[in-house]
């Protein structure tokens, strides 16, 4: 009797010893598919990996995946809803967003922003690591400076007033160290001077060639300068606009399209096969296999009758070609739809259907004779007649023999038509939306008001979300909203 | 009932086993007074003493009594304790009497069994006999209305879509609100575990005619031994043992059907209302419906001449259900045997919804010695689901397609095809997607346990039970080109889903009375560890003709896997004690660690105290022979809620792919101090039973949840949309009554009458630093201080303006911040708390009726005092906002002239006015309802009959579902779920179904 109970007391007790000796360990579940904020930023291995993370947010759908894009020619008028529809951008085409239906770019850009301060405030902080060179450092510190002046940057086109229409307008918040605050908006001034600050230090820690390849879609000291170029533009600064455009063609790998490339879209050169044309300074990598891809949010099929096709070209552009014009060819329609026309720039990459990937251009060579151009337009000394000529003889057609201002605007639509430029550029130069093929009730004309106010101009600045406004005291939202 | 007592029963007097000399024995047999039969399991015990027996399959039973035992006790569970007078018998039979209040029935608790005379927490019982002829496919969806204070809520009607449970109220807002779910004594999962459809409910593996017994703890007395997943309430739910006896093999089988409800007229327009509307519309909006010019807006009236399609008619049909089980029972003194076995087929009322459930049950028990036994409870279940995204306002979904398209679209080709140009539902038929379209879930399902338990002295037992449960699922989602009308490939994702938990729950019992002092306690220790993953493939180009991935371009599929873990380890003690049966009192304590929480966070206790006073037993309540019972209960204890995400304590990198290339993004931000919910609660409760006929019960409670967990929302600035914190606080008060009264009790006519009402008012307390936050995942919804948990939080939608046809909105009055101005802009309309899915009273009426083997059964169930927002209306009755499809019913009363006093605007073709905004008040309905939930009617065909062809019992049974609801919402079915939201969900169903049951 006395063993029985002996062994019927074991029998109890070595379980609860069993469990009492593996307790701490049988408490620790840690996530197997990630690594700790800590572990990530304590190496150049992973800082490398995090710098590639804040790429990635940029071919997400609501940025150049395809809503920044798609909403900047559709409320620039390049674009309209076409005769087939899923529904989508309605809003915009009829300009009535509200702070719960805008564009959620927000999000994304902020995201990225902190992505990069993570990045650039270990290194800043005097991160050192045996075996690593300084200019490797530089390097990841120039990707991420890029990266933050961008997002910077398209937030305040997105969700301000033009830099022109007065620099102390209400713009988005500037965040160089990412924490749990509630900064309140920054002046448009204030946003455009640290995006030229962010991009003037890129240009110098920035490779020529990015080590990460060469496909355009990796920051180099050429694509901070396109951007800056870019940027200077927006800001009136029509000189040293010129002065980084004219570096970029001068001294840049980069070559323009020719007019035989336009005829191989399909199946080669930049436009078919997604790989970096030769004019590509900065482009947007749109594969499938990116986390932030859209999947059926994407350009490349919300712009194709195969696709979703609900944004289609508006007959005012389709009728700004002259006959002669290789461009003209980018456009197809379909048997059921003879007359509607859809812009064949995103036709999804060579043998993927259906087409949900392309790459999607940020800055190419184009565009840096036309900023050129137009800066000299301005009053800056230069030859804007042959930089217009030199996109004009690319194109197929003959040499022009004047260009005035004018042309230079309806080129940049010609030219850079759904590539997320007409909305800003008609904003920066204060110049009202005016569409002959429009197919709503109202809202057809946006007149923009040259020295109006932030009212007045109201929807020229997209409300800010209405998540942002709900979540921060701070955040003051655009007047008229 | 019987069965099971009997094992209890025998159980709970091994400990009498122990025999003394004696002087005398005492024989006989005891019946039951209903059908005169045998009552097995009986204990008989001389008053006063621990001197007893058992009675045997025979109801058989023998006692030695010494010369001055006096008085034996007859007692057993269901049957009313009996004592009878020894005097100079020696052979004493007893036809015991139904007990109808049930105050000696025996109730499952946390670990282990008690009284229910003895009780003192509040606990709902709810037995087998009301569950067994409901046509659902899980038991958690037949409690609706049938407990007080425990609200069901169908976010779907779909067959094998989970329900949401609350048990007194919500408790949280981001955390688990879903009680803990028992079965036979381990903690088991919950949800829904499919990857493509929401037909994945857990609980539906459990055949409902194998449960013995659902027990809800729902105060802190209860549950709070349950420690950090107590906070909810928890489910014990007890399935059933064989007894000693001949093998008894019971058969049922039932049929039916299902058909969409609609108990409030509604539908879409006709044909020539939805022409007269469309052409209003197009002139509304400045064009001309006969300019055949313009193809958009033609809408000439020479189409009311045009063929229609009646879309309904197309994608709706008459669900089917099929049922089949068989059941043995049976076993000797040593060891007892459950099996059962069961199929199941429900088609939906939609193409392409099936549900089909094979399910097997094995429950053993076996006693090796008088010190040790051993058993087990082996569940297992195949389901096989076919869907169609019915989860939202997709385009394959049919009822919302059935509404939107349009009557002057056609089903299908003149070659037979089904037509697919449709453009105002996307170019989709989704009946063809029914068709050629896959959208299934298969699963295994299997829940063991095995258990020990050793009496290591007569009052000392310790039981060991170690469970393993797993969920090996299989799912596709698979679009043919033949119902795509863009592609000819086919666009293929398949998934695999494991699951598993493994419990060991290991407890130390000893249970002892001294003099009048009767003491019984609990030590244990439980540790859980669970796992899921899941591996996931998408072929977005896949060869129809060969439809697997197999056929894709390798360097276009995606593969993902995703898994998750987290463990849980605690100990705990239970204490009972009581004095004379008079004075009760006891408390538990339970700390657990889990790793869902920081480490500086990582362990929790929970403890609860109760207390309660049988007046009915006390010398001065002896006159008042009409009191039956009469009990009062307190009790108050803490309990916690760890339902939260697995790791989110630990700020970490994610990685990510971009251009090829695999790097890291922040996923989460780091919260080190990231713990449990705590919830407190206070229980107040009489029992009572008087006159032998009415018995009931009252509790009134006060839970608070503090440091409730919230995703605070955070500026975007930070990387991040928001961020878990322990910040907030909600209170829930309110009161449960529960009436039965058995009005007649004859041999030939029984009528019964139960009542049960809930009030819950919740209340938030606190929230951090803000007044209101709009919550993340569904901004319909604000949490506000001072408000109810969940409150609509809408735009003041003010009518349409006579004058002109326009929405009227109300602005915001600057000062008092209550109604302002008439408005005609969304934009200024104000936002404001205007409704609650929460509602204030909740109860049931359960009458049953039995007049010589006729039975019939009902069961009302109402929800009353909370609204729902039915959304789709903005779509199907948007004032032209998707003018190119059809309109509800309810577009039909619009405006058309000045001074017509319309309930919708005018429609505009294209409309770009906001009059159909979201989050309006426009369109929230009061959801109030009163349904039928289920009614039953039986008869069990005369002894006589039955015998001569061998059987012990045939009953046949009718039984309907949804039988009618009384409501006002412009809805299929007034439920909406616990947030009363959500779009185009397949709503309750009515079901009706013909049953035999036949055992020998």
């Amino acid at each position: 009797m006395k063993t029985i109970k002996t062994i019927r007391i074991f029998s109890i007790v070595i379980p609860f010893i069993l469990f009492a000796s593996c307790n701490k360990d049988f408490l620790e579940e840690f996530p197997r598919l990630s690594q700790s904020n800590e572990l990530t930023l304590s190496t150049y291995d992973g800082l490398n990996s995090a710098t590639t993370g804040a790429y990635s947010l940029l071919c997400g759908s609501t940025w150049y995946g395809e809503d920044f894009i798609v909403v900047a020619d559709l409320k620039g008028g390049n674009a309209k809803i076409g005769p087939i529809s899923s529904g989508r951008y309605f809003n915009e085409y009829f300009w009535i967003n509200s702070a719960a239906t805008t564009l959620n770019l927000w999000t994304n850009a902020y995201s990225t922003i902190a992505r990069a301060n993570n990045v650039i405030n270990t290194i800043e902080n005097g991160f050192t690591q045996t075996g690593v060179e300084q200019e490797d450092l530089d390097q990841l510190l120039g990707e991420n400076l890029f990266l933050r002046a961008l997002a910077h940057w398209d937030l305040v086109r997105l969700y301000a007033q033009p830099y022109s229409a007065g620099t102390e307008n209400l713009g988005v918040p500037v965040v160089l160290v990412t924490e749990n605050g509630y900064p309140a908006r920054n002046t448009v001034g204030e946003v455009y001077t640290q995006v030229v600050s962010d991009l003037e230090d890129a240009i110098d820690l920035l490779a020529d060639e990015s080590p990460r390849g060469t496909d355009g879609a990796w920051a180099t000291s050429w694509s901070a300068k396109a951007l800056l170029a870019k940027v200077y533009l927006y800001m009136e600064n029509f000189t040293v606009a010129a002065q980084y455009a004219t570096d970029v063609i001068d001294n840049g790998p980069f070559a323009m399209f020719t007019a035989a490339d336009y005829t191989v879209w399909n199946n080669g050169g930049y436009w078919g096969s997604g790989d970096a044309g030769a004019e590509i300074i900065f482009q947007v990598d749109g594969s499938e296999g990116n986390s932030a891809h859209g999947y059926w949010d994407a350009i490349s099929y919300i712009v194709s009758p195969d696709g979703y096709g609900d944004v289609a070209t508006s007959n005012d552009l389709i009728n700004l070609y002259e006959p002669a014009d290789v461009r003209a060819l980018l456009f197809r329609n379909t048997v059921d739809y003879p007359g509607a026309f859809w812009t064949l720039k995103y036709p999804g990459r060579l043998g993927k259907v259906p087409p949900r990937e392309f790459n999607v251009p940020v800055l190419r060579l184009s565009e840096m004779y036309l900023i050129r151009a137009e800066a000299v337009l301005n009053g800056v000394s230069g030859n804007a007649l042959a930089d217009y000529n030199t996109i004009r003889t690319n194109r197929g057609l003959a040499a022009a023999a004047g260009v005035t201002l004018q042309d230079i605007y309806d080129e940049r639509r010609r030219e850079l038509c759904f590539e997320g430029n007409q909305l800003f550029d008609l904003a920066r130069t204060q110049r009202s939306l005016d569409r002959t093929d429009y197919d709503g009730a109202s809202n057809e004309d946006i007149p923009f008001i040259q020295g109006g106010t932030a009212l007045e101009n109201y929807l020229w600045a997209m409300p800010i979300p209405l998540g942002e406004v709900d979540a921060n005291d701070n955040m003051e939202q655009n007047p008229g909203y | 009932m019987k069965k099971f007592s009997a094992i209890l029963a025998l159980l709970l007097f091994i400990g009498l086993q122990v025999v003394n000399a004696q002087d005398r024995e005492i024989t006989g047999v005891v019946t039951a007074s209903d059908d005169g039969m045998p009552l097995p399991g009986v204990s008989v015990v001389v008053k006063g003493t621990t001197i007893g027996t058992v009675t045997d399959i025979n109801g058989v039973y023998s006692l030695a009594v010494s010369e001055t035992a006096a008085t034996l006790v007859f007692s057993f569970v269901g049957m009313r304790t009996t004592e009878v007078e020894i005097g100079g018998q020696s052979t004493i039979d007893l036809v015991m009497q139904t007990d109808v209040l049930g105050l000696d029935e025996v109730v499952v608790v946390a670990y282990g069994v008690q009284r229910k005379e003895a009780k003192t927490g509040s606990v709902s019982v709810v037995g087998n006999e009301s569950l067994q002829d409901i046509p659902e496919t899980s038991f958690d969806k037949m409690l609706a209305g049938k407990v007080a204070g425990v609200v069901i809520s169908a976010s779907s009607g779909q067959p094998g879509s989970n329900s949401e449970v609350r048990i007194r109220g919500i408790s949280s807002i981001l955390a688990g609100t879903e009680p803990l779910y028992v079965i036979d004594g381990i903690p088991v999962m919950e949800g829904n575990q499919n990857y493509f459809t929401n037909t994945g409910n857990v609980l539906a593996s459990i055949n409902p005619n194998d449960i013995e017994s659902i027990s809800i703890l729902k105060d802190a007395a209860a549950a709070s031994v349950y420690g950090s997943r107590a906070a909810n309430g928890v489910i014990l739910i007890t399935t059933k043992s064989g007894k000693a006896g001949a093998s008894k093999v019971n058969f049922r089988a039932s049929t039916g059907f299902d058909v969409l409800a609609n108990d409030n007229d509604y539908g879409v327009l006709s044909p020539d209302q939805y022409l007269q509307w469309s052409r209003d519309a197009v002139i509304n909006a400045g064009k001309d419906p006969d300019d055949p010019g313009n193809a958009r807006f033609y809408f000439p009236e020479s189409l009311s001449d045009s063929l229609t399609t009646d879309w309904f008619d197309v994608l709706t049909r008459t669900g089917k259900i099929y049922n089949a089980e068989l059941s043995v029972e049976g076993g000797n003194e040593k060891t007892t045997h459950y099996f059962s076995g069961s199929y199941e087929k429900n088609e939906g009322v939609f193409y392409g919804i099936d549900y089909e459930k094979f399910q097997a049950r094995v429950n053993l028990d076996t006693k090796m010695k008088d010190w040790l036994r051993m058993g087990t409870r082996i569940n297992a279940s195949h389901t096989f689901t076919n869907d169609v995204a019915m989860q939202d306002l997709y385009f394959v979904n049919p009822l919302f397609a059935a509404t939107l398209l349009s009557p002057f679209s056609r089903n299908k080709n003149d070659d037979g095809t089904y037509n697919l140009d449709l453009p105002v539902n996307f170019n989709t038929h989704p009946k063809a997607t029914a068709e050629y379209d896959d959208q299934w879930e298969k699963q295994n399902r299997f829940n063991g346990n095995i258990y020990l338990e050793v009496d290591f002295l007569k009052d000392l037992t310790f039981r060991t039970t170690n469970n393993y449960e797993f969920t090996d699922g299989e799912g596709r989602s698979y679009w043919s080109p033949e119902a795509d009308y863009y592609s000819t490939l086919g666009t293929l994702q398949v998934s695999r889903t494991k699951y598993s938990q493994i419990t060991t729950s290991n407890t130390l019992n000893y249970k002892g009375s001294f003099s009048l002092h009767n003491t019984q306690a609990t030590i244990g220790q439980e540790a859980t560890k669970y796992e899921d993953n899941a591996y996931y493939v998408s072929s977005p180009d896949v060869d129809p003709k060969i439809p697997f991935p197999t056929t894709s371009t390798s360097d276009d599929d995606d593969a993902d896997y995703f898994e998750n873990a987290f463990t849980l380890l605690s100990y705990f003690g239970i204490l009972y004690y009581n004095f004379d049966n008079r004075y009760y009192f006891q408390a538990s304590l339970r700390t657990d660690g889990s790793s869902r929480f920081g480490e500086d966070n990582r362990w929790g206790t929970f403890w609860s105290v109760g207390a309660s006073w049988n007046l009915h037993n006390e010398e001065f309540m002896s006159s008042l022979e009409f009191v039956n019972q009469l009990k009062i209960r307190f009790s108050y204890g803490l309990s916690g809620n760890y339902n939260i995400g697995n790791y989110e304590q630990y700020g970490i990198y994610g990685s990510i792919q971009y251009n090829g290339q695999s790097g890291f993004a922040p996923a989460q931000p780091a919260n080190p101090k990231l713990g449990w919910e705590n919830n407190k609660e206070y229980n107040i409760g009489v029992d009572f039973a008087l006159f032998s006929k009415v018995n009931g019960s009252i509790d009134v409670y006060s839970r608070k949840t503090e440091d409730m967990l919230l995703d605070y929302p955070l500026s975007r600035t930070s990387g991040f949309t928001d961020i878990k914190m322990n910040i907030g606080e909600v209170k829930n008060t309110g009161f449960e009554v529960f009436l039965n009264w058995n009005a007649i009790n004859t041999s030939d006519l029984d009528i019964n009458l139960g009542f049960n009402l809930a009030h819950n008012n919740s209340e938030i307390i606190d929230l951090g630093k803000d007044e209101q936050f709009i919550n993340p995942n569904n901004n319909r919804i604000v949490h506000k201080v001072g408000e109810h948990l969940y409150s609509f939080y809408l735009y003041d939608f003010a009518g349409v303006n006579p004058a002109n046809g326009e929405a009227l909105w109300w602005t915001e009055d600057a000062e008092t911040g209550g109604r302002g101005e008439l408005t005609n802009k969304y934009a200024d309309a104000r936002r404001f708390v205007a409704g609650s899915p929460e509602p204030k009273f909740t109860g049931g009426l359960i009458p049953s009726f039995n007049w010589k083997g006729i039975q019939l059964d009902l069961n009302l169930e109402f929800k009353l005092g909370h609204q729902v927002l039915v959304e789709e209306h903005r779509y199907v009755n948007g004032d032209g906002n998707l003018w190119l499809g059809n309109q509800t019913n309810t577009a039909w009363d619009y405006w058309k002239e000045p001074g017509d006093i319309a309930r919708n605007p005018k429609p505009i073709a294209d409309n770009a006015t906001s009059s159909y905004g979201y989050r309006s008040t426009r369109w929230m309905w009061n959801a109030d309802y009163l349904r039928i939930r289920n009614i039953t009617l039986s008869y069990n065909l005369p002894k006589n009959i039955v015998n001569r062809i061998k059987l012990d019992k045939i009953r046949i049974y009718t039984s309907a579902l949804n039988l009618y609801t009384f409501h006002n919402v412009d809805y299929w079915d007034p439920e909406r779920g616990v947030e009363g939201t959500g779009f185009g969900i397949y709503p309750v169903t009515k079901k009706f179904i013909f049953g035999v049951e036949m055992s020998f």
